[in-house]
């Protein structure tokens, strides 16, 4: 089976994601990219909308027990792979696609990052948390990611969300305008393609408005990002041996 | 008859626009400019409110009709006007009264651009949306038309409003905070009056706040607005 995999409905690009917890690995990484350039070069489609196969987990994020054990062969993929990540979310931030999370389970750590570089968020009501665990595992947001962060939740959230690692269900993030729907899980899918369906831009303009609106984001990717990653570099090997 | 006129209510300027749709175009941005002067320096109003006579239309923004005349003739119009309407917005913005907008009807696509770069806004409840239909018009905005736009909405709307052009009634946007108050098209201008009455502020301490607050936009006006210009000439041209 295939990590991801798509199908056409319409105008919208369903993709599901069907690697596990769908933790981000160079593999995950560069399939979900291909998959997103075979979507925009061989399709029409105008929607992107990405679900998991998995029963109760949409993404946990980066996964860091591969990338501890990748750290130990190559010190030098502390910081190699942050920036394939961080290449990643700008590939999905400015795609030009109205792009949809529909979080049928939890959105943690990177998985909760992913979700806040869709355009737009959808999110089952019965079961799953959206939640930063940074602050308590101990491992900072790229300034890239701060500023993704800073698009999708409204101000008085973004400290709330990163200091306390708050878990927030899918009412609440309704509540704070962060998902556009919270919706049982039976019905979520139905209800994010109905919105698709309602969206059919033109590519281009979609491709000049985030252009527009998010330069500052991708300024920061540009500009901050390197030279915090270059201040990554052999963390994680010099942890392994702090901890023994 | 002239497109823009004020009247005196204490210390609150009450402004109408009598353009028809109130559409922007070289003519009328000079007038409401105009009257911005002459309200700055020939009153000591702290408080400035914009209404439309229009009975439907608060303001449907660029005027487009206009623009496409203009381009036969200059095929740098478009990039004119633009660079016409962001001196207009950097006016309002900085102006150092309160400034209001009593949305009396449609703000649609420039119109609500321009309601956005008001310090505060009340809106009509039973008539009237708020819109920004450039994605489906195939016109975006210009960067620091989108910083005005966030200044304004909250920030989870700014995506919502801007990609897929929803059009969005005066409950919703007072739910959302973008409008101060939502209200019946008859008591509209009392509320916004009796809004505009409870704030007496000193014209120095606005500037200076203004400056301070607003100083991101300033920025984005000049270093990143003349990019824009540049590549909208020649746009329009039939």
């Amino acid at each position: 089976m295939a990590l991801f995999e798509y199908q056409l409905d319409d105008h919208v690009a369903v993709v599901t994601m069907n690697n596990g917890e769908n933790r981000f690995t160079y593999d995950s990484l560069e399939a979900f990219e291909g998959l997103l350039e075979e979507i925009e070069q061989q399709t029409r489609a105008t929607v992107l909308l990405v679900k998991s196969a998995h029963e109760k987990i949409w993404s946990n994020g980066i996964d860091l027990e591969w990338l501890l054990t990748e750290v130990g062969r190559d010190p030098e993929a502390g910081a190699r792979f942050p920036s394939l990540l961080m290449r990643f979310l700008r590939r999905l931030l400015t795609y030009p696609l109205i792009t949809i999370a529909a979080i049928n389970g939890h959105a943690f750590a990177g998985g909760a990052i992913m979700a806040c570089a869709f355009d737009f968020r959808f999110m089952r009501s019965d079961r799953g948390y959206f939640c930063f665990p940074e602050v308590d595992i101990q491992i900072p947001f790229m300034p890239g990611m701060d500023a993704i962060l800073k698009k999708a939740l409204p101000t008085s959230l973004v400290l709330e969300a990163q200091f306390t690692g708050k878990r927030y269900t899918a009412a609440e993030l309704e509540a704070q305008r962060v998902v556009l729907k919270a919706c049982p899980a039976g019905d979520l899918v139905n209800e994010a393609l109905a919105f698709a369906k309602t969206q059919n831009k033109t590519r281009e303009i979609l491709k000049t408005m985030k252009g527009v609106t998010f330069k500052n984001i991708l300024r920061i990717m540009e500009t901050d990002d390197p030279a915090y990653l270059d201040s990554l570099k052999g963390s994680f090997a010099r942890q392994e041996r702090v901890g023994g | 008859m002239f497109p823009i006129e004020y009247r005196l209510d204490e210390q609150v300027a009450v402004v109408t626009m009598k353009n028809g749709e109130n559409r922007f175009n070289t003519e009328f941005l000079e007038a409401f400019e105009g009257l911005l002067d002459e309200i700055e320096q020939r009153t000591e109003a702290t408080s400035l409110l914009v209404g439309s006579a229009h009975e439907k239309i608060w303001s449907n923004g660029l005027d487009l009709e206009w623009l496409q005349s203009e381009s036969a003739r200059d095929p740098d119009a478009a990039a004119r006007i633009s660079q016409r309407l962001m001196r207009f917005l950097r006016r309002l913005l900085t102006y150092p009264l309160i400034t209001i907008a009593v949305i009396n009807g449609h703000a649609f696509a420039g119109g609500a651009i321009v309601a956005c770069a008001f310090d505060f806004r009340f809106m009509r409840t039973d008539r009237g949306y708020f819109c920004f239909p450039g994605v489906d018009l195939g016109i975006a905005i210009l960067p620091s038309m989108d910083a005005i736009l966030k200044k304004a909405l909250p920030t989870p709307m700014v995506l919502e409003a801007q990609l897929t052009g929803r059009r969005y009634t005066a409950p919703e946007l007072e739910a959302r905070q973008v409008v101060v108050k939502a209200c019946p098209v008859n008591d509209l201008l009392r509320e916004a009056l009796a809004f505009a009455k409870s704030q007496n502020k000193a014209r120095e301490i606005l500037r200076t706040l203004k400056a301070v607050t607003f100083k991101n936009i300033l920025r984005v006006m000049e270093t990143e607005d003349p990019a824009y210009f540049d590549a909208l000439k020649g746009s329009f041209t039939p």
